[in-house]
């Protein structure tokens, strides 16, 4: 059954009497360069991480809040849960997004994200899978490759196996098929 | 040594061949140029006549060379052993003996020292041109052959080239050496195109003509340092494998498991589970 679809409509509000934007459940918001964000890269990788696991929260929740709850997101088709996702991250301005699955793995493919952080990715990927479906969802990268950037979503243990794996050089297809068998390494 | 000096060396040993023949135990036995050789005990004293005739045949031939070269003469008088050499260098009278034998007037004589001693026997060959035999002496060293006078004569009116002195002993200088027949070196018919040097010439092009000498360049100093050889430019020759393009390699066994999550927490959960 075909849940709802995704309706940016009043997604943002400007008030421009008051000077204030908001989203469409009324919560501020505030438009920040990117340049202001890339700066907190260099030597403030948590609070960017930060940043961006709140803002991947705040698309989670606002998904949640459109399929009924995090029990209506599970149940949710694969492509509602995505075209939600994907819908609410575009209007934050963080980028396309889509979802691949190999095999048991869920991985999610992040295109046009403004910043090339791995860390501001992970936290706002795991934050908005974490809100939108109520369990802890960690997202580790395994590397980018034709501007877009995989990211492998489980359990915070095999996250950690994951960026193992691509510290030691393998590819995405290698660790994805490793962790099939049952190791990632 | 002159004619005369021959002559009186030759009357010197007729007399001493005389005086052996009448000793008992030799015997001179004169015969045809069939004359057999008898054992010294048979029979007979040896009976030799005067050369007169020898004499006088030399004496009437003054201007024959009877040799030219050194006679030697080795004279063993003894009653058993008589044993003459003589070396003839002179081919006029070597001629001469032949001629005479060719007339069968030669009479062979044969002088035995006997049987009784050891055995031994050597005879010496006399020679003599004479219808009669001549008293040839026993102790002569050999028979020289005399022409009568008139053959002298008539070999003298022949102007038989005289003989050169013999050369005095010692080195003789070595003839001038003869220049080597020149020898085109073009190839035969046969090598037609193909030089002898191993070279290749254009067929028809200077066949008969000398073949060019051929230059071979001197050794180079051996202070100059030898050049380099110019290294060959190494070409890789590959070779290439033949193998199929196509072929099955692979081979399954079984098949994946099929993951097909109804929604969106079925998949959430299967990653979860990794």
């Amino acid at each position: 059954m075909a849940g709802p679809s995704f309706d940016p409509s009043g997604a943002v509000r400007f008030d421009l009497r008051n000077g204030a934007a908001s989203d469409a459940k009324g919560k501020r918001v505030v438009l920040i360069p990117v340049e202001a964000l890339s700066a907190l890269g260099d030597g403030q990788r948590l609070a960017l991480a930060m940043i961006g696991q709140a803002t991947g929260q705040a698309c989670g929740a606002r998904v949640a809040s459109r399929l009924g709850g995090d029990a209506g997101v599970r149940k949710a088709s694969l492509e509602d849960v995505v075209s939600h996702l994907a819908g609410e991250l575009a209007v934050a301005g963080l980028g396309m997004l889509h979802i691949e699955r190999w095999g048991r793995a869920l991985v999610c493919v992040l295109a046009q994200a403004p910043i090339a952080d791995e860390a501001f990715l992970e936290a706002t990927l795991s934050g908005a899978l974490s809100s939108a479906t109520g369990r802890e969802v960690m997202c580790a990268c395994m590397g980018a490759e034709g501007g877009q950037t995989k990211f492998f979503c489980g359990a915070a243990a095999t996250a950690d196996r994951v960026r193992t794996a691509v510290g030691e050089g393998k590819r995405p297809a290698e660790i994805l098929a490793s962790l099939q068998e049952g190791g990632a390494s | 040594m002159s004619t005369q000096q021959k002559v009186a060396k030759l009357e010197e040993l007729l007399v001493r061949v005389r005086a052996r023949a009448a000793e008992p135990g030799a015997r001179l036995s004169l015969g045809g140029a069939a004359a057999a050789v008898e054992p010294a005990h048979a029979a007979e004293p040896a009976h030799v006549e005067a050369p007169a005739h020898v004499e006088e045949a030399v004496a009437a031939a003054p201007d024959v060379e009877v040799s030219t070269g050194e006679l030697e003469v080795d004279v063993e008088v003894s009653t058993e052993v008589v044993e003459v050499e003589i070396d003839v260098d002179d081919q006029e009278a070597l001629e001469a003996i032949a001629a005479a034998e060719a007339e069968g007037e030669v009479a062979e004589v044969y002088a035995d020292a006997g049987e009784e001693d050891e055995g031994e026997q050597e005879s010496t060959l006399l020679q003599t041109s004479e219808p009669s035999p001549p008293p040839a002496p026993l102790s002569a060293p050999r028979a020289i052959s005399v022409a009568p006078a008139a053959e002298l004569e008539e070999v003298d009116e022949r102007e038989v080239p005289r003989h050169t002195p013999p050369p005095e002993s010692g080195k003789l200088a070595a003839p001038p050496p003869e220049p080597a027949p020149v020898v085109p070196s073009v190839p035969p018919p046969s090598l037609e195109g193909h030089t002898l040097v191993g070279g290749w010439r254009e067929p028809g092009l200077a066949k008969e003509g000398p073949a060019p000498p051929v230059v071979v360049p001197a050794p180079a100093p051996a202070a100059a340092a030898p050049v380099a050889a110019r290294p060959v430019p190494v070409r890789p020759e590959a070779t290439r494998p033949q193998i199929a393009t196509a072929a099955k390699v692979a081979s399954f066994e079984g098949a994946a498991p099929q993951f097909s999550p109804s929604n969106f927490g079925d998949l959430l959960d299967a990653s979860l589970g990794l």
